[in-house]
């Protein structure tokens, strides 16, 4: 069964750990932006970055609510980037993570335009999609993924999926308390992705909304262009190989004369 | 380029043919379900102390054949368990970064400028001054009161010290007659 993350943003200190341990562990170098007011550092994913803490402010009842989102790729069970990836270099690892793997990608784009969190950067000068890849190589070792290992306050775990949706639950009812609108994210969301406890609307924390879905225009890519050009590519063959016999094993009784531009 | 009719079957079949040749039954299954290999796999692992703040977490330092692969939180560490904040997740910078010191730096009183001195030069420039400051400031009483000090070197200590250092350093201090025997975390 596959595993999943869980991240609770109540828990989440910013301490930017997991943003520093994810460029440590897939060498990633270091992508210095200018001041813009807030103490978030990076605006988005780029393709040095691949998990971004983001900070809000929201005010609630004159209160205000300092709210950080870690993001990073939802590794969705309905990945559209596996759906549309031409090269099949997007993969799923036995242990759920959906992972780009470089040695097949051409850069196309095609996940950069169809994720629906805006995860996957395009490196236009390696031609590559960049992505997190949930640590496959230490997930697939019996490892947790670098940023669920390194966070100090335990916002981020990682762990079966049913236990993490257990834990997301009972952590849930805990939240309600202080915030009642405290909702789980990520338990239908593209068929299922990482999960998330968010304390206010989805779209403070930069993800689409509740009940987001792959885009109809990719599942009728996947599952009726492709095939359909599948189709069309063997009826190619077919038809030229009965062609063929026609023309050299039943052959005309009297030879064809050949002429420029081809049998008259 | 003109294309007969011919020419145009020609190339779509061996299009076609080409690209039906990876349907012939070859077994991708295992290319398809080959994930990165784990990069720590054979690397020696050291461990070592954040030398950050004080709490002192526990890292692990990967390395193959002298080189620096990566570090991470030691998860038998008591104090972190394997967890490590922003700045011990980047530890593996102090060794690599291109902004590192590898030699002492001096400036001399007035310069606007560093360079670069060998330890033997450093040392026993050190040793001078601390000398020389404290052979003229020392006290030895004051109204009459044994007071053995020396309030012209003040001492500094880092979080980053461990016990041992400590202690090393505070009685390095106080023999000089340090009375400003301070602490980075408190200032």
């Amino acid at each position: 069964m596959a595993k999943t993350m869980f991240i609770d943003t109540t828990k989440c200190m910013a301490c930017r750990g997991c943003e520093v341990a994810c460029k440590n562990w897939n060498d990633l170098e270091a992508d210095i932006q200018p001041f813009n007011g807030s103490y978030q550092t990076k605006e988005d994913f780029a393709t040095q970055t691949y998990t971004v803490v983001k900070m809000t402010e929201v005010v609630n009842n004159g209160r205000v609510d300092w709210i950080f989102g870690k993001r990073q790729c939802m590794h969705c069970t309905e990945a559209a980037c596996i759906m549309v990836c031409p090269k099949n270099a997007i993969k799923r690892s036995p242990q759920g993570a959906v992972w780009i793997d470089h040695d097949l990608c051409i850069g196309c784009g095609y996940c950069v335009q169809n994720c629906p969190f805006g995860v996957p950067k395009l490196d236009t000068v390696n031609h590559k999609s960049t992505k997190c890849n949930l640590c496959v190589s230490r997930i697939e070792n019996g490892l947790t993924p670098m940023c669920a290992k390194t966070c100090p306050p335990g916002a981020i775990m990682f762990g079966e999926r049913q236990d993490m949706e257990v834990a997301a639950h009972k952590r849930l009812a805990v939240v309600k308390r202080t915030h009642p609108n405290a909702t789980i994210y990520g338990n239908e969301e593209a068929g299922g992705t990482v999960l998330y406890i968010l304390t206010e609307d989805p779209s403070v924390y930069g993800l689409p909304p509740h009940g987001t879905q792959v885009p109809w225009q990719v599942k009728f890519w996947q599952n009726f262009a492709r095939p359909i050009g599948n189709i069309a590519l063997g009826g190619t063959l077919v038809l030229l190989l009965v062609a063929a016999w026609f023309n050299y094993v039943q052959k005309p009784k009297e030879p064809p004369v050949h002429v420029e531009g081809g049998v008259k | 380029m003109r294309v007969s009719r011919r020419d145009f079957l020609k190339i779509s079949g061996m299009t076609a043919g080409s690209l039906f040749v990876r349907e012939l039954g070859f077994n991708l299954d295992a290319i398809e379900a080959k994930v990165p290999e784990l990069k720590t796999a054979s690397c020696q692992a050291t461990p070592t102390i954040c030398p950050y703040c004080s709490c002192g977490c526990g890292i692990l330092i990967y390395t193959k054949g002298g080189q620096l692969i990566g570090s991470e939180g030691d998860p038998d560490h008591p104090i972190n368990q394997g967890a490590v904040c922003s700045k011990g997740a980047a530890v593996r910078q102090v060794y690599e970064s291109p902004k590192r010191f590898t030699k002492p730096m001096y400036r001399a009183a007035g310069s606007d400028r560093w360079e670069e001195k060998d330890w033997d030069w450093m040392l026993n420039r050190i040793a001078e001054k601390v000398k020389e400051t404290r052979d003229r400031y020392f006290e030895r009483e004051q109204n009459g009161i044994t007071v053995n000090r020396c309030h012209a070197i003040a001492n500094m200590g880092g979080a980053a010290l461990d016990n041992e250092e400590g202690y090393l350093l505070h009685k390095f201090a106080r023999m000089l007659g340090v009375v400003y025997l301070e602490h980075q975390a408190r200032i």
